[in-house]
């Protein structure tokens, strides 16, 4: 029975094999490659300069603007929506109609994002040119109604499954619902807190596709982020300075992404 | 405290509406009317009248009709290529010792993290080296190999109890018997989710085929969208909502599908 078993699982593995070594070759490859790239003097040449490049992308005063941005923006887009998912989610703990409710919520992430950034563009006039505070203002809110309803979806997932018991005991206590919400039902289920935020900065990593529809390629100083100075000095066929640029947003994100995780991995109820 | 919140709820689920209606009245504005709202300007209020105008263009502007096409065809073989390829990943994934599915996972979880630009220097020179640059085969094999599927389908198998797969290594040795009649109608509804999400994700895709195709003719709407209306905002509204109706119906049918399921 093992070996049969065993044979039938080599015959699925070797059914997949090619998919996951096309995987490979187009997504973890050009990770090694860029690192390789980073290190180098230029593409004719080849020549190992160790981290020259890195030094002068680090010391760029455009790379360090970009950076500072990126932060900002992350702060303001994930925290922003985070906060609202919470708030959702506890909203639709007390719903009637939960299921249409989640509808409405997760609807907007499969709106494509030229779509809605025309009426964004058109209510907030946005261009290269746009003042910083309605800059934030367009892309923030876009993102928080396009993101934070499958923030809350997520978070509800988990708030779903919080035992009656302990919710009641907190009611006989004399804890009000706002106060069991927080105090209770959050830390039972900071696993679904911590994919939401890991969820959440995914697509504000990404947010660079509204901000090239809202603003193009070279947007007003304080929207732009390390993903514009990539693509720009790409353009310019400045090739290590992607690859150096590259590898520090990989290392900025996989930190940011290193905050999340321990709340991801937590079991479920333990506080 | 419920009727509080009750209404809280239906004033937030409103605004989260409020942007798709609001882009579905105005595509059935005249387009200088609808352009002059956004200007602020109270005369155009005056000039509120339904009208298919907007579409009319929209639908008669061949270039809008080019592009739209493009993302049509790319969506359509992304997703035909791409769900068998996840299927096939995922199992090899699923069937995997513990600790090598774990290491092979959070590779794939990384590079599903991961934006786009960190890869987009050594994707463009592979698809020079290739030959598959300013092809739509360039960013059709980025989708169809892309880390979300496997990852979806080895979440999904790994729901399926071993007892299943033992009672089914008794019975056949063929792995494909044991995919079709054990494996497949169990995450069939996953791999609908998973089908609805690709789709989403390579309709709404801007930034590879912005590296990737140069030529602007081969490039898809959610690209080429910005630059059509930059030359003529006469239909601008109508064409928005026009892209947003392929991916919104099949939403709205997956959300019916599942709706009706969990009645029976």
């Amino acid at each position: 029975m093992k070996s049969s078993k065993r044979l039938i699982d080599l015959k699925l593995c070797l059914m997949g094999l090619p998919a996951a070594l096309a995987f490979f070759a187009l997504y973890i490859v050009p990770f090694g490659i860029t690192g390789w790239y980073s290190l180098l003097s230029n593409s004719f040449s080849r020549q190992f300069v160790g981290l020259q490049n890195y030094t002068r992308v680090l010391n760029n005063p455009n790379f360090r603007l970009a950076v500072k941005n990126t932060l900002i923006i992350l702060l303001m887009t994930v925290g922003g929506a985070s906060l609202l998912a919470g708030l959702l989610a506890y909203l639709l703990l007390r719903a009637r109609r939960r299921i249409l409710a989640l509808s409405i919520l997760v609807l907007p992430l499969f709106i494509p994002s030229v779509s809605i950034t025309t009426l964004w563009q058109a209510a907030f006039h946005t261009s290269a040119f746009s003042s910083t505070g309605s800059a934030y203002c367009a892309l923030v809110s876009l993102y928080l109604w396009k993101y934070s309803g499958a923030g809350a979806a997520l978070l509800y997932a988990g708030l779903r499954g919080v035992e009656r018991d302990i919710l009641d005991a907190a009611a006989l206590d004399g804890a009000g619902e706002v106060r069991t919400y927080l105090r209770i039902s959050l830390p039972c289920v900071q696993a679904n807190i911590g994919l939401m935020l890991l969820v959440l900065l995914m697509y504000a990593f990404q947010l660079y596709k509204e901000s090239y529809l809202l603003f193009g390629a070279y947007p007003c100083r304080n929207m732009y982020m390390i993903q514009h100075y990539i693509s720009n000095h790409f353009n310019k066929l400045n090739f290590q300075n992607v690859a150096a640029s590259a590898v520090s947003l990989t290392v900025l994100s996989l930190l940011l992404y290193m905050l999340a995780y321990p709340l991801a991995g937590r079991e479920r109820g333990r506080a | 405290m419920k009727r509080l919140s009750g209404a809280l709820l239906t004033l937030l689920l409103a605004l989260f509406l409020l942007p798709a209606v609001v882009l579905t009245l105005l595509s059935f504005l005249p387009s200088q009317t609808a352009q002059a709202i956004f200007q602020q300007e109270p005369a155009a209020l005056s000039g509120l009248r339904l009208s298919t105008e907007q579409f009319v263009r929209a639908l008669s502007d061949r270039e809008y009709g080019r592009q739209f096409y493009n993302s049509a065809m790319l969506t359509g073989v992304s997703l035909a290529l791409a769900m068998p390829v996840a299927l096939g990943a995922g199992l090899f994934l699923s069937r995997l010792p513990r600790r090598w599915q774990r290491a092979l996972l959070a590779l794939y979880v990384l590079s599903l993290l991961s934006p786009f630009q960190i890869i987009m220097l050594p994707v463009y020179k592979l698809s020079l080296l290739t030959g598959l640059y300013d092809s739509p085969w360039s960013v059709i094999l980025l989708n169809v190999f892309a880390p979300i599927g496997p990852v979806a389908v080895c979440m999904l198998l790994r729901t399926v109890d071993d007892s299943q797969w033992e009672a089914a290594s008794l019975e056949t040795d063929s792995a494909l018997k044991i995919l079709r009649y054990v494996l497949l109608p169990q995450i069939t509804p996953g791999l609908a989710a998973l089908g609805l999400v690709y789709f989403a994700q390579v309709w709404n895709m801007v930034e590879q085929p912005l590296i990737l195709l140069p030529d602007a003719r081969l490039r898809p709407l959610s690209t080429a969208f910005n630059d059509i209306i930059k030359s003529s905002t006469d239909y601008a509204f109508a064409g928005a909502l026009l892209y947003a109706l392929p991916v919104l119906a099949f939403y709205l049918i997956a959300a019916a599908a599942a709706g009706s399921r969990k009645k029976h």
